[in-house]
C-alpha cells in the first residue's frame, strides 16, 4: 500500500507520516505542491493532499490526476466550510479530513479506503 | 476570563475556541483564555504590535478583511510544536519556523469555517511567520484589533485578530 503525501509544510507532512508509520503504514511518498505530486502519484494507492498550496493547489492537482486515475484521493485541509466540501468533492476528492485532526481519524480514513 | 469591552465579541469567542482546539488535538498541548482586550479601544490607537520571540501571521481578504497573529516565547513554541511532531526543539529551526505557520493557519482556518455559518466570509493567505526577539508588527490603521492572551503551563502567549469594518 502506497501512499502520496502532499503538504507544502514539512511539519504537516512529518505529522501524517508519523501517525500512518505508527499504525504500520510504511510505503510513504511526500509532495510539496500539486506539481510535484503529479510527478510522484504513478504509482500510488492512496493520496492524501492538503489544499493551499503554491506552485499547484491540492484541487488543481485532484483534478488534473482524475484525468488518469481512480486512485482514493483524501482532502486534509482547514478549508472546512459546506461550499469548500462540495467544491472538493465535485472535483473528486473521495474523502475528506479538516485540520485540526487526531492520528487515529488519520489512520481510520486509510484503513476504510483500504477496505473499499 | 476578564475581559475589556470587545467589539466583536461573539466573532473573538470564535477564534479563542478554535485556538483551545487546536493546540489541543494537534499538540495534547492544554492552554486558557485569560484576558480579551480592545487595543485601540478608549481613544487609543496604538498601531503597533510588540510579539514574543516567534509569531505566525496570515492575512483574510475578499469578504471581510485583517488579519491573525499567533505569538510565542521560544519555549511554548518548542512545547507546542514539539507537541506535534513528538520531539523535543531547544532552538528555531524550520521545523518550528513551519510549525507556527501551520498552528496559525489551522486557527484561521477553524474560524474561518466557524464564521461562514454566521454569514461572514474570506479568503486566507499563504502564513508566514517572524521571528526575533521583542519584534513588532504594525496593523492597518482602520482595523478593530483584539488581543486575547492565553495561559499554558509553559507560560503565557497570545492572538491578535485585526478584522476591518465592511
Amino acid at each position: 500500500m502506497k501512499v502520496l503525501i502532499v503538504d507544502d509544510s514539512a511539519v504537516m507532512r512529518k505529522i501524517v507520516m508519523k501517525a500512518l508509520m505508527e499504525a504500520g503504514h510504511t510505503d510513504l511518498v511526500e509532495a510539496a505542491d500539486g506539481k510535484e505530486a503529479l510527478s510522484k502519484s504513478g504509482d500510488v494507492d492512496v493520496v492524501f493532499t492538503d489544499w493551499n498550496m503554491p506552485v499547484m493547489d491540492g484541487l488543481t492537482f485532484v483534478k488534473e490526476f482524475r484525468k488518469g486515475s481512480n486512485v482514493p484521493v483524501v482532502m486534509i485541509t482547514t478549508e472546512g466550510g459546506q461550499k469548500e466540501v462540495l467544491e472538493a468533492m465535485k472535483s473528486g476528492v473521495t474523502d475528506y479530513i479538516v485540520k485540526p485532526f487526531t492520528p487515529s481519524i488519520l489512520v481510520s480514513k486509510l484503513e476504510s479506503l483500504i477496505k473499499k | 476570563m476578564s475581559s475589556n469591552i470587545v467589539a466583536n465579541e461573539n466573532l473573538i469567542q470564535d477564534f479563542i475556541d478554535v485556538t483551545e482546539e487546536v493546540l489541543s488535538t494537534m499538540a495534547s498541548f492544554e492552554i486558557k483564555a485569560v484576558e480579551v482586550q480592545e487595543i485601540n479601544a478608549n481613544g487609543h490607537s496604538k498601531d503597533v504590535t510588540a510579539c514574543f520571540d516567534i509569531t505566525g501571521i496570515l492575512g483574510f481578504s475578499g469578504g471581510r478583511k485583517g488579519s491573525l497573529l499567533i505569538s510565542f516565547p521560544r519555549n511554548i513554541a518548542f512545547g507546542a510544536v514539539g507537541g506535534m511532531l513528538g520531539i523535543e526543539f531547544t532552538e528555531i529551526d524550520a521545523d518550528v519556523r513551519d510549525g507556527v505557520s501551520e498552528l496559525v493557519n489551522m486557527i484561521a482556518g477553524g474560524a474561518k469555517t466557524k464564521l461562514q455559518a454566521k454569514g461572514i466570509d474570506f479568503e486566507l493567505s499563504i502564513p508566514n511567520t517572524v521571528i526575533g526577539q521583542q519584534h513588532q508588527i504594525t496593523a492597518g490603521a482602520s482595523a478593530t484589533r483584539t488581543r486575547v492572551d492565553f495561559d499554558s503551563d509553559l507560560g503565557s502567549f497570545f492572538i491578535e485578530v485585526n478584522l476591518k469594518e465592511d
